[in-house]
Formats: C-alpha cells, structure tokens, sequence
C-alpha cells in the first residue's frame, strides 16, 4: 500500500488513526492496533514476506533476552550475522554471484529471489539495535514495543532509520496528552505537503527521467537532453524522497509519535559534508555511528581517515543497491568528503556561491551514476552534460524545474515545520484541505508510482 | 528531537482543534462534492447511474469516447482493433452492407483492452449485425498483456468498480467538458468514433522504409503448436459465445510492409497456427471468415500502399472495406 493511493488515504489511514484513539486508554490495546496496522500495510505489497520480517524481529529480540540471561556476547553476534545474512541473501546475491561469474568467466546459477520490500530498513535497525547492545547502549525492551520500533508503518518500509532509543520510549507515552490537536494538525499539514510534492511535482519529473535515461541508455543525448536527464532526476530523487519522509513523519505525529528528520533543505550545501549533514540525515548518522567511527573515524591519523571515509560511503552506495554503480556513487562521495576535509583544512575559505556551485556540480555527477542503468550510459551523458555529443535541441519543461527548484530550496524541513507551526486559521486550514484533495483526485487517474527509495 | 511543543494555553489547543475539524470537514466535503458532480453528470455517457440527463459527449480520446459510442443504441455493428484498423471506415461500410457501424479501434492498445471494449458493445446490443477484429500480431501472444494506461473499470460489469475509480481529475475534468458541451461551448464528437490518421500527417511526410530487407523465409521445419495457448482468443471466444445468436465476426489481419512480416520460423509458426485458430472461431459464425493480408505479397511489397512499416493507406482501408463487406454479404464464401 502507498502512502498516496487513495485506499490508504481515504480508508486505512482514517481507520489506523480512529482504532488507535479508541484504544488509547490501553498501552497494550494502542500497541496491538499499531502492529495489525502494519502488518496489514506491509502484508499489502507481499504476505509471504511477512514471516521473514517477523522472523527476524522475533529472533533478534530472543538473542538479545539470551544475550542479557548468559551475558554471552556472542549471541549478539549471532544476531548481527543473522540479519547481515537475511540482507545479503534477498539482495546481494545475485550481485554476488553475477561479479563472481564476471571474474572468473564460470556460468554460475542465479537465484533469483524477490527483494522484500523495505529490507534494508528494517535490518539496519535491528543490526543497529544490536551493536548499540553490545556496546551497552541498549537495554531488552519488552517484545511489543520492540517489535514496533521496527514494525511501524509509517518508516517500515523507506525510512527514516529509527533508533530503538529515539522510538521506544515514545511509545510509553499517552497519545492524548497535551499538545494532541497540534500534532494533528501538523501532521495533517505534513502529509499534505508530501503528498503534493510527490504527486505534482516528483511523479511528473518522473516522466522525463524515464524517457531520457533510456534514452541514453540507446544513443548519446545532446546537451540540453542530459542537463535535462541529470537535472529531472536531482530534484525528482529529492522531492520524492523528502516527501515520503515528510508523509511518514506526518503520519507518525497523527498517532502521536516524533520520528527523526531526514532531510534539511540539501540543495542549498556550500559544502560537500555540510551536504552530508542535510542529506538522507538518519542513513548519514548510522553510517556514521555503525560504520565510519568503528574503522577508525578521523582521530587515528590522514590514512585511517581515507580509507574509513572511502570504505563507508562505498558501502552506503552498495546499500542503496546491489549493482556496482552504486557502489561507485558511494565513492565517489567519499572522495569528496575527502577532498572537502583536506580543503577546509588548509583553511583557506571559499566564496559560499562558488563551494554551492562546486558542490551541487559534484552531487549532480553523482546522480547520473547513480541513476544510470550502467557505466557506459553514465559515461555517455556526462560527455553530453560538457557538449561532447552536440548542443543542438531545447530545455523541455522549465517551468516545472524552476517550480522543482522553489520547493526545494524554500520549503523547510519537516521538523522546522513542526517546531514553527503556530498557523491554526480558518483559511489555511481550507488551503490545506483543497490541495490534499486536489492531490487525492490527481492520484485517482492511474496506478501511482511507487517511491523511489522503496526499491533500495 | 522533542516530539512536544512547548505547553500550550487551552486556547491554542481549542484553535488547533478546530483548525483539524476544518481541514477534515473541508477535505471531505471537496471529495464528496467532486463525487456525486461525476456521477450526476456521467462524464464518460456510461449509463450506469441516474444523470441529469445530457446526451453525448465531447471527447477526442478513443480510450473514453469509445464507452459513450459503444453502449449506442445508434449502431448494430462495431470495428474493433487499435491503430491497425483505425482507417477502416465505418460510414462507407455502413453504405455497403446496410448496417450501422460504428468504429471502436483504441490507438495503443492490446488484445486485453479490445476485448474489454468489445464485451462493452456486446453488452449493450441485444442484436448484432457484425463485429470486425482487425487483430495483430499480439493477439497471437502466450501472455496477452494490455499496454500504456487504459480504463477497464469503465467498460467493466461492475458498478462498484466504476464508482471506485470514479474520484479522479480526469473524471472530474471530462465532467466539467460534458456540461461545456451541452451548454453549446464545445463540439460533439466524432459521430461514428471514425479518425483518418492521414489528415493528420503533414504535406511533406515521407517514411523511410528499409533500403535493404531480409529475403521473406519460408516456414519448412515441422513446428507442432497443436498445444500452444492463445489466451487471447480463448477470451475472444467466450465473448462470442455471450453475443447475441447468429453475431457474424469478421477478423482481418491488415497488411504490413513485407519488412515487417515475422522472419523467424518459430514466429511465423505462432502467426499461422494463431490465424488457423480465429478461423475456425470465425467460420463458426454466420457470414463470418478470415482477411488475411498479413503475407508476403504485392500488396505487402508495395511502399504507396503504407504511411510506415505497419499502418496502411487510405487505398488499402477501401479495398479491406470492400471485401468485409464481401464475406458479410456471404458473396466471398472462403476466407482469404
């Protein structure tokens, strides 16, 4: 189920938010209503993933309750291994097998196994989870709540990563206390704005992200085609992306909890690591936290910290999936918070229009790979984004990048809307209103497109 | 992060209050609006529900124009197919065979969205005089899928399923032209559903065709497709069988230019077992056989009988119409 269909809109959400409230008075009622909520959400796309996704919950949370009976580490390790395995088997195999094959020349077997929608979410959580244990960061929740802070649905399947300790303790927490019409209400205002930017504006860039990524996959574009291509797909990456995470932040306030930010207005970074701090926020902290910082970080000299950078943000590429562009978007980036380090280290500062300039120039580079649906097209439409394949044609559709580029420059994060929301008036409550349902019978003409960010 | 504001006066409280009512009861009350305008006006002349009663429709999308033509009570016999047999004309066969024919080919379509179309007419019409299929080669496919965005909600059986899908802009916006269109402001459409893709082409239009082509291989291998399933014309069949008794169906397999006839054995195969199969299903009708012009042929060979590799020119639609009108009229007894 999409967060922009109008079944979910129109029928499970409003009857998700009523059940809850009925059943606010009980921890144990609130909860049970929130988990059936998700399995159904969840069970809509695939049931036979359902097993798997409470498998895993279930048995993390099992290790983690040996773990703190015997005091044996290594169930905790088991844990980590287990999920690393369930991740790697339903998304990486086939990769695995299919660079093996290219390597050493054998025809290997694929498996050909369907990628459970929202994987490495929800593994990253519990390997998250786990670590943060064996750190002694993390106490044994009771199994209700912990299995929420992975089931939830508004994050389940695209994020935001949530930690145990940010979600948990929420969800102790009377929904009808103080402030329970505001939260409403911002959450309302929330998911409308989500809903509008990915149903006017995403799903439109969509179209000609489509149209001249394959094309280039076919011929070489001419200039205005790839500036068109490159650009359609920064911005439809982010206003898709952002709006899924402001759709489910929104949704989570209407049941009265606070999930993390992810985005803060990233296209408007002078720098790449400031880019970083504003970019896909809760993935950017756990690569940080999980990954960066545990091979070493910046405090074990200049060579630990290129190769830690470099091998985490590879990694963050692979995450987002299995295929070796990915893996090559991941470096790229870490060659540039390199670069960026060594430079703002010389302290010699750069004019902010020209580091903003540098900046969403390398970012953009790292679209078209990133996009691209291998290295050759990648490689064909940056030589046509520098004229090498003619400049002839036209910029189709200006109107909807400047519209493109307004929102994602002046609309604020979804947590600076919450934190400055004091606009409870008639009139724009009816704006909101309309545009929501403006919105709802945009989507009712076709199937909706489903968010990017689902498919890594 | 701090999921609280800070403590809120009861009057914020009450002003947030009513500022979520609004924005529900405004919601709502936009959709509901929305809703029963579409239903009333019945954007698409469906018939389904009560409306306020305009007659016809403006619409230049075959994908929608075709739910209004189809249930008319005005025609007895429909063409059926996508841009392959859009040429044909329904007014000059009309003249000829002495029913009324309307055309109901979908540009961009599949066998699944011409079936729908053609359940739609069948339903409507306790008497039939003729279906035409100009069908293709997809309609010979093991997996018959439909292609680009098509409504089968609007020409499906259930009513529950039209008002499901109703609450949409597009629905919303054909509503609106509907009442344009009976204040005067807009033109009907086009009467018989016909559209000649040859106004359309410019004056200096010329097809590139294929300088060099294959040699046109002839099927020698022994391939047995006695057990390959048609889908589609197992569909086709069933829709036969709920047509009125005595529907003749006339099925043609319009010309391509011979660059474009299937090459591979195990293709030309599928196409020959395939048209055997509507054959059959068309023989079983009265005054019903098979066009087969999808051969090599001079015909096929000839570059002034196509406006590109696939769809033909006017000259060919009248020698097709010509000879329909042959097998429906019992004068060209064997299927060509």
């Amino acid at each position: 189920m999409l967060f922009q269909s109008q079944g979910f809109i129109l029928i499970f959400l409003p009857l998700a938010v009523a059940s809850y409230y009925v059943a606010a008075g009980s921890e144990r009622a609130r909860h049970a209503v929130l988990i059936a909520a998700s399995l159904v959400f969840y069970g809509w796309w695939d049931a036979r993933f359902i097993p798997l996704l409470v498998g895993q919950i279930t048995v993390t949370w099992l290790l983690a309750w040996a773990h703190k009976r015997t005091g044996h580490a290594a169930f905790l390790y088991c844990g980590i291994v287990l999920n690393l395995a369930s991740l790697a088997t339903f998304k990486y195999l086939d990769f695995l097998l299919g660079s093996a094959e290219a390597l050493t020349g054998l025809a290997l077997p694929r498996a050909n196994i369907l990628l459970p929608i929202g994987i490495s979410f929800f593994s990253f959580q519990l390997i998250s989870y786990l670590v943060d244990r064996l750190r002694g960061d993390a106490p044994v929740y009771p199994f209700r709540p912990f299995a929420l802070f992975v089931l939830l649905f508004p994050h389940l399947i695209a994020g935001p990563i949530v930690r145990h300790n940010e979600l948990v303790p929420q969800l102790a927490l009377d929904p009808r206390r103080d402030g329970l019409w505001r939260r409403i209400a911002v959450g309302l205002m929330l998911f409308t704005l989500g809903l509008a930017k990915k149903v006017l504006i995403a799903d439109r860039l969509a179209e000609i992200v489509d149209l001249q990524f394959a094309a280039a996959a076919d011929h070489p574009l001419a200039l205005p085609d790839a500036w068109n291509a490159a650009l359609a797909f920064s911005f439809q990456l982010f206003l898709d992306f952002s709006a899924y995470t402001e759709m489910a932040i929104g949704i989570a306030l209407m049941f009265g909890l606070l999930l993390p930010e992810n985005f803060r207005r990233p296209y408007l970074a002078t720098d790449l690591r400031e880019f970083w701090r504003r970019w896909h926020i809760s993935l950017s902290n756990f690569i940080r936290d999980y990954l960066y910082i545990p091979l070493g970080g910046s405090r074990h000299g200049p060579a630990r910290y290129v190769v830690a950078t470099l091998v985490s943000m590879g990694l963050c590429g692979l995450w987002h999936g299995a295929g070796w562009t990915y893996a090559a978007w991941g470096v790229w980036h870490g060659i540039g918070l390199v670069v960026c380090r060594f430079w703002q280290q010389l302290k010699r500062p750069m004019p902010a229009a020209l580091g903003w300039l540098i900046t969403m120039a390398f970012v953009l580079v790292g679209w078209v790979l990133f996009r691209a649906a291998d290295f050759a097209t990648a490689a064909s439409i940056l030589a046509s984004l520098v004229g090498l394949h003619g400049a002839g044609g036209t910029f189709h559709d200006s109107r909807l990048f400047i519209v493109a580029a307004l929102v994602s420059a002046l609309v604020p994060s979804a947590h600076e809307i919450k934190d400055r929301a004091r606009w409870p008036r008639p009139a724009f409550a009816a704006a909101v209103a309309v545009l929501a349902a403006y919105c709802v019978l945009e989507v009712g003409k076709g199937p909706p497109l489903s968010f990017i960010y689902f498919r890594f | 992060m701090t999921i609280d504001a800070p403590r809120l006066e009861a009057s914020d409280e009450a002003a947030w209050r009513r500022f979520v009512v609004r924005v529900i009861a405004v919601f709502v009350v936009v959709l509901a609006a929305t809703f029963a305008f579409v239903i009333l006006i019945d954007p698409y002349d469906s018939g389904r529900f009560p409306s306020i009663g305009i007659s016809g429709v403006s619409d230049v999308s075959q994908r929608t124009l075709n739910v209004s033509l189809g249930r008319s009570e005005k025609f007895d016999a429909a063409i059926f197919g996508n841009s392959h047999g859009q040429l044909l004309d329904p007014e000059r066969l009309s003249q000829s065979t002495g029913l009324s024919f309307v055309q109901l080919t979908i540009p961009g379509t599949f066998a699944p969205e011409q079936l729908a179309m053609m359940h739609w007419f069948i339903r409507h019409h306790p008497r039939i005089g003729a279906l035409v299929l100009v069908a293709d080669r997809l309609w010979c496919s093991e997996h018959p899928e439909s292609w680009n965005w098509f409504p089968f909600w609007l020409y499906g059986d259930s009513d529950v399923e039209y008002i499901v899908h109703s609450l949409n802009a597009r629905s919303a916006g054909a509503a609106w032209r509907r009442i344009k269109y009976a204040m005067g402001l807009l033109e009907p459409s086009r009467p018989r559903g016909y559209d000649d893709y040859e106004k359309a082409r410019p004056a200096d239009y010329r097809f590139d065709f294929p300088k060099r082509v294959p040699s046109v291989r002839r099927l020698t291998a022994v391939i047995d497709l006695s057990a390959r399933a048609f889908p589609a014309i197992d569909r086709l069949a069933a829709e036969l069988a709920a047509a009125p008794a005595g529907t003749p169906l006339v099925v043609v397999f319009p010309p391509v230019y011979y660059a474009a006839l299937p090459n591979a054995p195990q293709r030309i195969a599928e196409l020959r077992e395939c048209k055997a199969r509507l054959e059959r299903l068309a023989a079983r009708t009265p005054h019903g056989g098979l066009l087969d012009y999808l051969v090599d042929s001079p015909l096929t060979r000839d570059q002034a009988s196509f406006q590109d590799l696939d769809h033909h020119r006017a000259p060919v639609a009248r020698r097709i119409e010509q000879e329909i009108t042959g097998v429906l009229k019992g004068l060209t007894a064997a299927s060509r």
